[in-house]
Formats: C-alpha cells, sequence, structure tokens
C-alpha cells in the first residue's frame, strides 16, 4: 500500500479502496437520489439532453489593459470557437478608482482592462454583435456602474437592453470574505449586489445578475465542501434580502447563477457538482417555497483554478487543466473557463488562451464525455461520494446559519477563520508531502522552475493612454450634466433607493467610475478586512 | 549606522519582527495569510497590515514598529513600480540599510533579478515553502 489511509484531495474524507451496494445502503432510492436529467432535484444534471443539444459555453476569462487590445483579444477568441465573451478588468476599474488617482499607481491595466467611463465600454466591444454574444463581466463591487455601461454602450448602437445577454459576477460578500476586491461594509455591499439583481429581474430578461461564487473561497485556500458551503449560505442572504423587495421567489430564482472553481481529484469535483444541484433544489423547494422548477435548476459556471498550478515546468498545467476541465464535464456545468499554463507567470498571452479554448474543445468533441449526461451516475463510488459531500457542504451552512447568518458570520470573521486555517493546513500538508503535487514536492527537479516560457509582458504606454483618454473624455463631456447625475445618485444612495437608474443616468453622461464611487464610499463607507487568526 | 540593527540581531539571537503587507489593489492575500500564522506559530513578532497599503504607510510604520524585515507581497504585476516607489521613500528617511526588504508572489525571473538590483535583500516566488522563508529570516537572527 502506498498509503495507510486514503482521503479526497480538498475535502479530506476518508476513501475506501471499493465501493459496493452495500455502501449506499437499502434506503438508497433512485427517484429521491437522483431523478432523471432535467427534473428534480436535478443530480444528474439541469437539462434532459446535457450537452447533446448544445455544449458548455466556452468562456475564457481575458483583458489586457488597452480596450483596443482587449477587443482585438476577444475577437481572436470568437474566431478560435469561443461562444461566450468574459471580461477582465484591472483593479482601479474593479475597485472604483480612475487611471490618475494615486492609489491606482502601478496598477492601471496590469490585471485587465482599464474602463473608466463609457468611451472604453465601447472601445471593447466594437463591431462585437451584442445582440448575439453573451458577456460575462468578473466584476463585484462596481458592478452596478460597469453594467450601466454596457447597457448604455449597447443602447447607444441600437440594442435594446431587454436583448442583452450574459452575467456580473455582483457576488460581494465573497469579496469581503475571500476575493478582497470590495470597497463598502457588509451591509451596503450586500444593499448593492441586491439593487443590481433587483434592476435585471425588473428590465432584463436575458441577463443574470449574479454569479454566487463558491470559486474564490478555493481559491482562497478552503476545501470544496467548506467553500461549497458559504456560497450557498452567501446564496440565502441575497435570496432573502431580494425577497424583502416584494420580488416573488420564482421571479428571482431561476436568475441566479452559481460560479465555481473544479480542481484536480476528479471525483470530489464530479461529486461536489451533483451534491450543489441536489442542495439548492431542497432549498428552494422546502426553505423558499419555489414552485417553479426553473428555480430549482442550479445553473453552474465554472473555472480551473490557478492555485492548483505550479511555477516549475509550466506546460505540465496544461495537463492538471484538462482534468479538472474533465470533472466539470462531467460534473453538468453549464459554462467554463481554464486557468492558462502561464497562471504562476503573468496574465496569459492569447496564444495560452488559445490553448485553453483547444483544451475545451477537445473535451467537447473527441472525448466522449460530453455525449452521455451523467456518465458517473450510478456508480457505487460517486454516488456515495455525493451523499458525503451533501452532508459536509450541509454542515458549513447549517454553521453559518447558527451565527446569525452570512453577513452576521462575515462581520464576525467566521469566514475568515474557517478559510484561513484550511488554507494553512493545506500548505502545511504540502510541505510534510503528505499532499504530492507532482514538480513541486514530488519528482521536483532542480532548475524545474528556470524553464523559459513566453509570458505576458505589461507595456508601460498602457498607463499614459488611459489617463490621456480619460483627459479627453473629460474635456469633452457635458461637467454641468455630470454633476447633476452624482447629486442625483447621492441623494438616491443616502435614501436607500435602488441605485441602478441613477448610475445609469450618471455612465450616459461620462461620470467616471472614481467619482461614481466617490459619491458611493461617502454615504456607504469602507470595509477593513479583519487580520488573519 | 543603520546596519546595526541587523547586526544587533546576530549578536543576541533575537528573531527578528517582521512588517506583512501587500502594496498596490491586488487582494490575493492566501499567501500573506497564510505566512502570518506560520512565522507566529514559528515564534516571530508579526507586523499584518494587509491588503492595499501605501508605500508611505509601509515606511512609517516600519520606522514606528522599529521592525526588522519588511515583507511585501504581489500577485497583480505591480512589483517594480511599487518596491521602486518605497525604496525611494526610504532612501529619503535614511532607512535603506536598516531593513531587509523582502518580496514573495507572481514575480517573473526577469524582474526578479531587477528587484535584487534596486535593493531587495530577498525574493520568494511562488511555490516557495514555508520552511524556506522561515529559515531565510532565522539566519538573520544567527550569530555570525
Amino acid at each position: 500500500m502506498r498509503k495507510k489511509q486514503f482521503y479526497t484531495r480538498t475535502s479530506k474524507i476518508p476513501i475506501k479502496d471499493v465501493y459496493t451496494p452495500q455502501d449506499l445502503g437499502d434506503s438508497w432510492n433512485y427517484e429521491e437520489k437522483l431523478g432523471y436529467p432535467g427534473s428534480l432535484p436535478f443530480t444528474r444534471g439541469v437539462y434532459p439532453t446535457g450537452y447533446r443539444g448544445r455544449i458548455w459555453t466556452i468562456r475564457q476569462y481575458a483583458g489586457y489593459g488597452d480596450p483596443e487590445e482587449t477587443n482585438n483579444i476577444f475577437k481572436s477568441l470568437l474566431s478560435w470557437g469561443q461562444t461566450g465573451l468574459s471580461v477582465a478588468f484591472d483593479l482601479p476599474t474593479q475597485l472604483g478608482y480612475d487611471p490618475d488617482d494615486p492609489l491606482a499607481y502601478g496598477e492601471v491595466g496590469r490585471v485587465g482592462v482599464s474602463t473608466p467611463t463609457l468611451r472604453e465600454m465601447e472601445l471593447i466591444f466594437q463591431e462585437i454583435p451584442l445582440d448575439k454574444v453573451s458577456v460575462s463581466f468578473t466584476i463585484n463591487a462596481t458592478a452596478p456602474i460597469i453594467l450601466a455601461m454596457f447597457i448604455a454602450a449597447a443602447e447607444k448602437r441600437g440594442v435594446p437592453i431587454s436583448s442583452l445577454a450574459g452575467t456580473v459576477q455582483n457576488d460581494n460578500l465573497k469579496e469581503l470574505t475571500a476575493r478582497n476586491a470590495f470597497i463598502f461594509p457588509p451591509r451596503p455591499s450586500l444593499k448593492t449586489s441586491v439593487d443590481v439583481i433587483e434592476f435585471c429581474v425588473k428590465n432584463m430578461p436575458k441577463f443574470v445578475p449574479i454569479n454566487v461564487c463558491e470559486a474564490h473561497y478555493r481559491e482562497a485556500g478552503a476545501s470544496a465542501a467548506t467553500a461549497a458551503g458559504l456560497a450557498f449560505s452567501n446564496a440565502i442572504a441575497y435570496l432573502e434580502s431580494t425577497l424583502e423587495r416584494g420580488l416573488g421567489i420564482d421571479s428571482v430564482a431561476p436568475k441566479i447563477a452559481f460560479y465555481t472553481y473544479s480542481h484536480v481529484d476528479l471525483f470530489e469535483e464530479v461529486a461536489k457538482f451533483r451534491a450543489m444541484r441536489r442542495i439548492w433544489a431542497k432549498l428552494l423547494r422546502k426553505r423558499f417555497g419555489a414552485r417553479d422548477p426553473a428555480s430549482m435548476a442550479l445553473k453552474i459556471g465554472t473555472a480551473v483554478g490557478g492555485s492548483v498550478y505550479t511555477v516549475e515546468e509550466p506546460l505540465i498545467n496544461i495537463v492538471r487543466g484538462t482534468i479538472g476541465a474533465l470533472a466539470a464535464v462531467l460534473g453538468g456545468v453549464q459554462s467554463m473557463n481554464i486557468a492558462c499554463f502561464d497562471e504562476a507567470y503573468a496574465i496569459p498571452t492569447p496564444q495560452s488562451l488559445k490553448v485553453s479554448v483547444r483544451t475545451q474543445q477537445i473535451i467537447a468533441y473527441e472525448s466522449g464525455a460530453a455525449d452521455v449526461v451523467d456518465p458517473l451516475g450510478g456508480s457505487y463510488y460517486m454516488e456515495w461520494l455525493t451523499d458525503e459531500m451533501e452532508r459536509r457542504i450541509t454542515e458549513v451552512m447549517d454553521r453559518i446559519e447558527q451565527a446569525g447568518g452570512a453577513v452576521e458570520a462575515i462581520i464576525g470573521g467566521l469566514y475568515h477563520q474557517m478559510v484561513s486555517t484550511e488554507a494553512y493546513n493545506f500548505q502545511k500538508e504540502v510541505e510534510k508531502g503528505e499532499t504530492p503535487i507532482v514538480a513541486h514536492n514530488i519528482f521536483k527537479e532542480d532548475g524545474g522552475d528556470e524553464q523559459e516560457i513566453e509570458y505576458y509582458r505589461f507595456r508601460k504606454e498602457t498607463y499614459e493612454k488611459a489617463v490621456d483618454r480619460l483627459m479627453k473624455t473629460k474635456q469633452n463631456r457635458d461637467s454641468a450634466r455630470v454633476k447633476a447625475s452624482l447629486k442625483a445618485l447621492r441623494e438616491a444612495a443616502e435614501s436607500g433607493e435602488n441605485i441602478m437608474p441613477y448610475i445609469l443616468d450618471a455612465v450616459k453622461v461620462y461620470a467616471t467610475v472614481g467619482e461614481i464611487c466617490e459619491v458611493l464610499r461617502d454615504v456607504y463607507g469602507e470595509y477593513r478586512e479583519p487580520p488573519p487568526i | 549606522m543603520y546596519t546595526e540593527n541587523i547586526e544587533s540581531l546576530r549578536r543576541y539571537r533575537r528573531k527578528p519582527k517582521i512588517l506583512l503587507a501587500k502594496g498596490g489593489l491586488d487582494g490575493h492575500d492566501r499567501g500573506l495569510r497564510v505566512l502570518a500564522i506560520a512565522l507566529r506559530d514559528a515564534g516571530f513578532e508579526v507586523v499584518y497590515l494587509g491588503m492595499r497599503v501605501p508605500a508611505e504607510t509601509v515606511v512609517n510604520t516600519a520606522i514606528e514598529e522599529d521592525v526588522d524585515v519588511i515583507g511585501l507581497s504581489f500577485l497583480s504585476g505591480s512589483h517594480l513600480p511599487y518596491v521602486e516607489k518605497l525604496m525611494q521613500l526610504l532612501k529619503k528617511e535614511g532607512g535603506e540599510e536598516r531593513f531587509k526588504i523582502v518580496v514573495g508572489g507572481v514575480i517573473p525571473r526577469k524582474d526578479i533579478e531587477e528587484l535584487y538590483l534596486i535593493g531587495v535583500d530577498k525574493v520568494f516566488p511562488v511555490g516557495t515553502m514555508l520552511n524556506d522563508i522561515i529559515s531565510y529570516l532565522d539566519s538573520l537572527g544567527a550569530p555570525t
């Protein structure tokens, strides 16, 4: 035996050498546990025919500092057969600072496209058919502003708001506790998320207003079970807060999607996806009294997360990406991004993005993994593990519930404590060699991290160009109208009204992300994360 | 004269006091948090400033708290402009020799050499084991 006891990689579930019908027990019931694909409890997937009608949306996360350069890579991605777009913004845009703000120093255009005004949004989508391509925006604290810019850019081109398809991440609770691109304290953070949800439910029938994220808890070091449990706890907070505004559960729940990460333990990840769908179906039916099956069908986007990649021998990350992606397909997800193999070096190059697109296409069209719905369903191990994941995820949800729900548990520091503890333990296991990582702590080669690959190099002109463009935009706009729109926004924010319509008015007259956030920071205040331990 | 601090560490075998911060706007703080816990477990005194800390705050706090090592983590690519600015501020305060500057995170190889050129004492790129960081910090406090 290689080891005395084997465990799943992240959730540390002890596993036996073989599974038989006895592990499921006499009470295990097919209809109750699985049902058919496309019907309750959706364990086997949300569509009756799986990927036979249409494969998942191939959606690589991309964005370069300059809007024109981002527009070019989007056109390339579409020409390679990608079926949706996913925009990466730079940190100043995500955190509400203009490129000329001293706090933005060194960060403008580094990890994504700089988008201080509607002008940049227009350039990003030049010649891209906004009524045909669905667009995903990884944007949270400034989601109301970016969504407003997208709507305004589309309207200027004659594309009506009702025909726009896509999604904004808009999950601010996980920003406060894992991804860290937060601005406001927990309660106003939740409030702005719900403003976007309410606005989209009323005005944008084809648009998903939130992606509740399991993903970033994984990257912050949480196990699959803990991450999913925290994400569901956040989802409960969003749903409850949205329902307080008088919307019905069956008009809100079908609009909510989840965003997850898929790591390299194939079976643990597949079991997680299946368990998550079953938990959601029960939660919506029992706790929220949903009637429409669409409310109970959990739509899942996923990415193979870069935290499983190594800086050593970067090309082998393509293999890790393939395994994680295969898990996501066997787990029945609706859209996918595979972190590029150069993740530990820099943001991706067009070449490394292309490898990720091609990996997805090989799984879709060559491997056969997409040809039968839930092909692992009925495996004794898979069904036992799905039950076990469900139990562990539900335990985490109960723990948060007992702490007073997501917002209270976040304020009390419980989320940070749970995630940091697991991150630290994982690192200790890696260093002791208990969690093997090829070329990193086993089969490590001297100089393995010196392999030369071409990685993306930031160009300094990006910063100057961004500032120049912003200056020109400011010179050409009607500053009286900007001032008036910001004043109206302040009053709306102070009164607790939904801020979306006011932000839409402000971006249309080219108010900047920085100007809008200055108003909101003033009204809502700013958050500081708790220290470790 | 500012080397006195490190010299005294060596004489008295005291463990160095460490400031940890993330510069710029990047929020990837898993590494920094894990390191903070590991250093405390290993008996180091840690001043944890968290994320989005301006270079001015790092310098002022390092002086006020009388730390021995400034540890900075970057994963968004802003390490060069940030550290350049930090070194200028340290020069102005006369503290460039007083502190050991340690940088970690996603740092491309080409930039590692550049960081050493502008005065960084040690770079720990992604994939570094906690034990290697702890050994390095312990070596600062060991007798010569």
